[in-house]
């Protein structure tokens, strides 16, 4: 593997995250500049590297440009692309087009999840606002259907603080993203999906390929003392 | 060996262009002594409208004049409207007044053009590879990137060295008042030259869309490299900025490519990891110190 990332701390989380539990060789670790928008560069060094796959982290703009130079240098027919949900969302895969097809992307939802909630939400955002919708405004949609499920257990009643609380806890609504629960953390336990970037009529979309995780905590749940 | 030739040529298509950029910048801050931060705001102008007219015609041809054209009279439209007011006034109301325009670009082209990026692809007859060398492929449309950098550098050394108005526009790089004096209308000079530098800004940026995203503050990234290009190269001189590019994207380039390696063979690697990712960020300013060091006045200026 050759991983790449801008030299900032998510970048740098990113990549610290991924080696954490990948088993394989890594070949080398290139760190872009934060603002830079050219990566001929570090796909030169990635041709001469050889590797089975590349892991990058780099969302907004230069995730556009990156995907865009990756397959305009060819490389992209030799080395597939692996990265997280954030380095392609759906906005970034409208600027990218067929560049971005083939690549993998991983992430807890997908526009083409297959659930009846999800199909419904997709739809209805589509029909609203006339484009897919993100992953970001899947969670804040999510995040309407928690608070909402709490409100209806106090019956609207905010001055009962701990039995919303502890209704918000339970999180008894039907999540997006299919299994959702929160942890003793209060962080979420969820799947994780491996999703391809692939043509569906004129636009991408990323097609769920399987499910990678089952049941996901984050990686200090152990040591949290609530 | 094929490796460092292709970090050569990113260094040359990088550096083409940083000089796109930064040939209009050095003549409008050498001739009319006018600091202008909107300058990247040009090449977003320039990029936006090529991506607009290329997704309306799929014509790249279309793209690049609408590029040119939206550019180019939106800096006419600047200097007429705010530039021309501040002439006489400190580099630091000009600072001011052009950093504001960047705001207000940036919020202009956001509610015109939308906040999604637009998406433009390379055109067929630019797409893919050529080989260059036995086992060395080379991206068409960088090569074309050089190409039309070098026909800049072209045009530019003509237009400077064998026309009346470039013969003016040396003039006044040298001693602007002398040339008002003459009885020359140095408005109409100033006009030209704006105009000229916004136009190029341009077409670096229908030139880059392909490769790169076409959004919000793209122009941000550029304009610091593209100050230090003409800082090195001396300011009020194309062929100052001409050196400057060419050593700013190659610095960049090769340093990218090899501080990494050249540290991690004698540090151990998470200190050479740090170092090597500080120092490339920090490359070009290096280089920029260097050069003010030994030459204050930049390399050409």
């Amino acid at each position: 593997m050759v991983l790449l990332a801008p030299n900032y701390q998510a970048g740098r989380d990113a990549l610290a995250g991924f080696k954490r539990t990948y088993k394989g060789e890594v070949v080398a670790e290139i760190y872009t500049k934060l603002d830079q928008s050219d990566f001929s560069v570090e796909m030169a060094r990635v041709r001469s590297l050889a590797p089975d796959a590349v892991y990058q982290f780099h969302p907004g703009g230069a995730g556009i440009n990156f995907a865009k130079q990756y397959a305009n240098s060819g490389l992209n027919k030799t080395v597939p692309m692996l990265m997280p949900a954030f380095s392609m969302d759906g906005r970034m895969l409208a600027a990218s087009g067929a560049s971005a097809e083939g690549f993998y992307t991983v992430g807890m939802w997908s526009t083409e999840m297959d659930n009846p909630q999800s199909r419904a939400f997709v739809k209805a955002f589509t029909e609203t606002y006339g484009r897919k919708p993100t992953d970001y405004g899947m969670q804040a949609y999510d995040t309407a259907l928690l608070i909402g499920s709490a409100l209806k257990a106090v019956n609207g009643d905010l001055s009962k603080g701990d039995a919303f609380r502890a209704a918000l806890l339970k999180a008894d609504f039907q999540s997006l993203r299919g299994k959702f629960r929160f942890n003793h953390n209060q962080h979420p336990i969820q799947d994780y999906y491996l999703m391809r970037i692939e043509r569906s009529g004129n636009e991408f979309v990323p097609k769920v390929v399987r499910k990678v995780v089952s049941d996901d905590q984050d990686a200090y749940a152990g040591q949290c003392k609530l | 060996m094929a490796l460092l030739f292709e970090q050569l040529l990113n260094g040359l298509q990088f550096g083409a262009m940083l000089f796109m950029l930064a040939s209009g910048l050095t003549l409008i801050f050498g001739i009319m002594g006018v600091i202008n931060l909107t300058h990247g705001s040009f090449y977003m102008v320039g990029a936006y409208c090529g991506a607009f007219a290329l997704g309306h015609t799929n014509s790249f041809a279309a793209g690049v004049v609408a590029a040119l054209a939206g550019a180019a009279l939106y800096g006419l439209l600047v200097e007429f409207a705010v530039i021309r007011r501040l002439y006489k006034r400190d580099h630091l109301y000009q600072v001011l007044a052009t950093f504001g325009l960047i705001l207000f670009t940036n919020e202009a082209v956001s509610m015109i053009f939308g906040r999604q990026p637009p998406m433009v692809e390379i055109p067929a007859f630019l797409d893919g590879t050529v080989p260059l060398a036995p086992g060395f492929r080379y991206p068409l449309m960088r090569l074309a990137f050089i190409v039309v950098g070098a026909l800049v550098a072209l045009g530019l050394w003509f237009l400077i060295n064998r026309t009346r108005v470039g013969m003016l526009v040396r003039a006044g790089a040298d001693d602007r008042e002398m040339v008002d004096a003459l009885g020359i209308d140095i408005q109409k000079l100033y006009s030209v030259v704006f105009g000229l530098g916004a136009l190029l800004c341009g077409l670096a940026g229908v030139m880059a869309a392909p490769l790169l995203a076409v959004e919000i503050g793209m122009g941000e990234r550029v304009l610091i490299t593209t100050f230090v290009v003409i800082v090195i190269g001396g300011v009020g001189s194309v062929r100052g900025a001409m050196a400057g590019a060419l050593l700013v994207g190659m610095v960049d380039s090769l340093g990218r490519a090899y501080f990494p390696q050249l540290l991690g063979a004698m540090l151990s690697p998470e200190v050479a990891d740090m170092l090597a990712a500080g120092l490339v960020s920090a490359s070009v300013y290096v280089l920029m110190a260097l050069v003010l060091i030994f030459r204050p006045k930049g390399l050409l200026g």
